[in-house]
């Protein structure tokens, strides 16, 4: 690995897609044919075949609950023509021609879209071997089940038996290579079950937290509350007392400023135990400075944002001429749509495992962004790759907050000093007050309502001034091109509502000392909340139907956008109004309402190319509790990969958004005040609504799924409470309203 | 540094149907002594407040929250994990949970198993209000709910069938 960090992070980290991390592109720059051992034919770093035919999946993707791997399990069955179950899935450790990374809603169709081809070059290579070894033409042989087959004969060779003369034959091009068309599926599109589940339901599923290495010392660490804090004084000597206690140590933090991986500055308390580690810890005591500037609270965020959506912003977009149509208006409707940090929570806490010596370094840990922290733990060590191992045992969750690696940074720090084995353990306290949360947003709409040669009004304009920052412009500025956040510039483009004026700014909040990240959906949430209502507000203000002013919104065809990149797939408007249709139809739009009964509708087309729309049935009742009657949700997802876990993944999406809608980080004197679930309250079982999932078959190429069941909630909800009882909910959380048991 | 033994004290309880006995710090919570003294790593470390439920086990067929417990509290108690639900995960609640494809993530699920248990041995066809009180006490961040909802349904057919209370 010859590339530096930034650079290598620069290349890795592409950013055509907008708001994630585009592994589509990285995977199929870094996976080239290559070596393989002797016994087993391995083209390709995430596939092999060894002589007795077994077929090993070497997972470049983790599971962290989205049931990718079972999935791609599918993919692979169905393409390399074997039974999903004489699938084995292992994992290896990156190398340079093996990346491994999951983000972006990307897990199973990235492997639908960009390695199914070499997956079929892989069967065209034994259906090759076989034409060779009958010396007939290849387009005689066929595959089933692990054979290769002779046309119009009994006779077949398994794969295993052909693996050594197919390793002299050379590998077909993967883009000259047919892959199979869906009418040939024979897995991809059935339900099939997450292939670790009985693992889960006997409580033999090892986590992270579950990894256990002989001479193992656990750190629990206190860390400075403040990003830009430092230590003022401190005195360790009770901890150092208390029962197991093995060593008490300063750990240096990241800093700030230009660290796009912040971690903070803390004391680790090192003991034979975790139970004992966090006990001692409660014995420090520790006294933190904070510049004075960043004593942030609630209120100072607000002011802050409030006073940056007075500046002008940077323009993403621009079209026709907002001004002038202003000047034409008759009036001008404006509101500003709020939403807070948001911690993502996992019930797993994070937890990292390290064991470092002078020529080696093994971590084991739920971080799902593998090459990046091997990357890190390069530069940081001195080592080459194949001296930093990485292991992933199973993800006790993430939802985008295991794409970051403070937690086996320090893990691998601490063994290092101490040369023992480390296993470095959040409590909820610090997964509360250590997060990297989901960026706040102020986002002001704002059109101009003139009348037509009818006297009928209409809008003809949109302006939308953001306020957010991104993970990665926030410390370090100079990812700005020209001025514009290429983490977030693309989001507003994916609502495609044409009116012939918009004007679409920015402005960016590098300023907060919050760390932030990505959060299942990130920005999509924020954009989608903001359209959505809006487009609500103003089909209300015009008195036409909310259903049918959406539409009417989507009728044109042109594109609105350029692309945002080469390899992008365009929004194709005829399949979101389908989405649209298809969740009002279900959700029976237009039923009867009883008193304090409404109903609210949202959709969006994502960054991993899905459609969903969402309708929203609630009733409030006059002490404003609200109860959610119903969530009806509707995905175009493409080729559906594995029905029954994108039903789940919807499912999880919508309990997702109801969680955040009731719950927010807040933040005092320069501190996260929140503790735990009970000052974070997330939804729990009896609030639950009714979710009703369905899927459009489509032969569309697969598309993501892990992050779009959230996008629609929060304003298909908020319209629907406003259709309940004409209030406008433009805040995040809900203030005043509480989600009742159903 | 630390002392090595702090008050250790002889705790004796059953675990999953063993007699067990131990020297261990007698406030060390049940959650600690079972992973790290017994190697039993199905019940998890969610919170250790006693606000998710991921810990939930069954402290004399009672549903309870073992990041809290105190180890001392066990004298003489008998304790059931998800591990000793059953041999081979054929225990009713644990087949339901298959058939509804319940778990994403999985780490919350023995606690969510536990708990559904534990409410089943008592009332073997709860009512709506029942389940969500009961099942209110542990959280999911993935957002299995609905399928938790179904899985209790198809335990209780099962339990049923079986014609014998859990």
């Amino acid at each position: 690995m010859s590339l530096n960090r930034r650079e290598f992070l620069k290349a890795s980290l592409s950013v055509s897609s907008g708001s994630l991390l585009s592994f589509s592109v990285i995977t199929s720059a870094s996976e080239e044919p290559g070596s393989e051992a002797d016994a087993e034919l391995s083209p390709y770093p995430f596939l092999s075949i060894d002589d007795k035919g077994r077929v090993t999946y070497f997972t470049t993707r983790s599971d962290l609950g989205q049931g990718s791997i079972t999935g791609i399990c599918l993919i692979i069955a169905d393409e390399l023509g074997v039974e999903p179950d004489d699938i084995t899935v292992d994992f290896k450790s990156p190398q340079e021609r093996h990346w491994v990374g999951t983000g972006g809603s990307s897990g199973t169709y990235s492997v639908y879209r960009y390695h199914r081809p070499r997956i079929a070059a892989v069967r065209q290579l034994l259906i090759n071997a076989a034409a060779k070894l009958w010396q007939v033409s290849s387009s005689q042989c066929e595959v089933s089940n692990g054979y290769v087959c002779k046309n119009g004969t009994e006779e077949k060779v398994s794969y295993g038996q052909l693996v050594a003369l197919a390793k002299m034959l050379e590998l077909p091009d993967e883009k000259a290579v047919e892959v199979f068309e869906p009418d040939k599926f024979r897995w991809i599109g059935k339900s099939r079950r997450l292939n670790h589940i009985a693992s889960i339901v006997t409580g033999e599923a090892k986590y992270g937290i579950d990894i256990e290495l002989p001479e193992m010392l656990f750190a629990s660490i206190e860390r400075c509350p403040y990003p830009r804090g430092s230590i003022r004084s401190f005195d360790l000597k009770a901890a150092k007392a208390s029962p197991g206690v093995v060593e008490v140590t300063e750990l240096k933090g990241s800093g700030w400023e230009g660290q796009a991986q912040y971690r903070p500055t803390g004391i680790a308390v090192i003991a034979k135990s975790a139970w004992q580690a966090q006990q001692a810890r409660e014995k420090l005591s520790v006294e933190w400075k904070c510049p004075q500037s960043d004593l942030i609270n609630d209120a100072s965020i607000d002011r802050y944002y409030s006073q940056k959506l007075k500046q002008a912003g940077v323009v993403v977009h621009q079209k026709g001429d907002y001004i002038r149509e202003l000047s034409l208006a008759e009036h001008k409707l404006d509101a500003v749509y709020k939403t807070p940090y948001w911690n993502h929570a996992p019930l797993e806490p994070m937890n990292a495992t390290a064991v470092v010596n002078d020529s080696r370094c093994e971590v084991w840990s739920g971080c799902h962004l593998q090459t990046i922290l091997q990357t890190e733990l390069m530069e940081l060590l001195g080592f080459e790759s194949e001296q930093v191992i990485i292991h992933t045992p199973l993800i006790g969750g993430s939802f985008g907050r295991r794409l970051y690696r403070d937690y086996a940074i320090e893990a691998v720090l601490l063994a290092q000093k101490i040369k023992k084995p480390i296993q470095v353990l959040f409590n909820r306290l610090d997964e509360s007050k250590h997060g990297q949360y989901m960026p706040a947003a102020h986002i002001q709409m704002t059109s101009g309502i003139r009348k037509n040669e009818k006297n009928t009004p209409f809008a003809n304009s949109l302006h939308v001034r953001a306020v957010q920052a991104s993970n990665e412009s926030q410390r370090t500025p100079e990812t700005l091109k020209d001025g514009k956040d290429p983490y977030l510039q693309f989001d507003p483009l994916r609502i495609p509502y044409e009116f012939e004026n918009l004007h679409y700014e920015q402005c960016y909040t590098h300023e907060m000392p919050v760390p932030t990240g990505y959060w299942r959906g990130t920005y999509g949430n924020n954009y989608c909340f903001a359209f959505e209502s809006w487009i609500d507000e103003l089909a209300i203000h015009l008195k036409q139907d909310r259903l049918d002013y959406r539409l009417s919104l989507l009728e044109n065809d042109k594109e609105l956008y350029p692309k945002v990149s080469d390899d992008a797939e365009q929004l194709d408007k005829k399949l979101a109004k389908r989405v649209i249709k298809r969740a009002a139809e279900l959700a029976d739009w237009r039923g009867n309402k009883s008193a304090g009964q409404g109903r609210g509708i949202a959709w969006c087309w994502s960054f991993f190319y899905s459609y969903a729309a969402a309708v929203a049935d609630v009733s409030v009742s006059s002490k404003k509790e609200i109860t959610v009657n119903k969530i009806t949700i509707v995905i175009d997802c493409g080729i559906a990969v594995n029905p029954n876990m994108i039903k789940a993944q919807l499912e999880g999406g919508v309990i997702w958004a109801l969680s955040a809608m009731q719950t927010q980080v807040h933040f005092e004197a320069g501190k996260v005040v929140n503790n735990s679930f009970a000052d974070y309250p997330v939804l729990n079982y009896s609030q639950c609504p009714p979710i009703e999932v369905d899927i459009i078959s489509s032969q569309r190429p697969a598309s993501g799924v892990g992050e779009i069941g959230n996008m629609p909630i929060f304003a298909a909800v908020c319209n629907a409470i406003y259709d309940a009882i004409g209030v406008r909910v433009r805040e995040l959380p809900l203030k005043d309203f509480r989600i009742k048991a159903t | 540094m630390g002392s090595e033994q702090n008050n250790f004290q002889k705790i004796d309880f059953t675990v999953n149907g063993k007699p067990v006995s131990l020297m261990v710090e007698p406030n060390k919570p049940l959650l600690w002594v079972l992973r790290d003294e017994l190697n039993l790593k199905g019940t998890k470390y969610g919170c250790g407040l006693s606000t998710c439920g991921a810990c939930t086990l069954h402290l004399d067929g009672q549903a309870v929250r073992s990041c809290v417990l105190p180890v001392s509290a066990c004298q003489g108690k008998e304790i059931t994990t998800v591990e000793g639900l059953s041999e081979d995960g054929e225990h009713p609640v644990q087949k339901a949970w298959v058939e509804a494809e319940v778990p994403q993530c999985g780490y919350c699920q023995s606690g969510q198993i536990m708990q559904a248990t534990a409410l089943l041995m008592t009332n073997p066809e709860p009512d709506n209000a029942t389940v969500n009180q009961y099942m209110s006490q542990v959280l999911c961040r993935c957002g299995t709910y609905p399928r938790i909802k179904k899985a209790i349904g198809l335990a209780s057919e099962l339990i049923k069938e079986k014609g014998t209370s859990l």
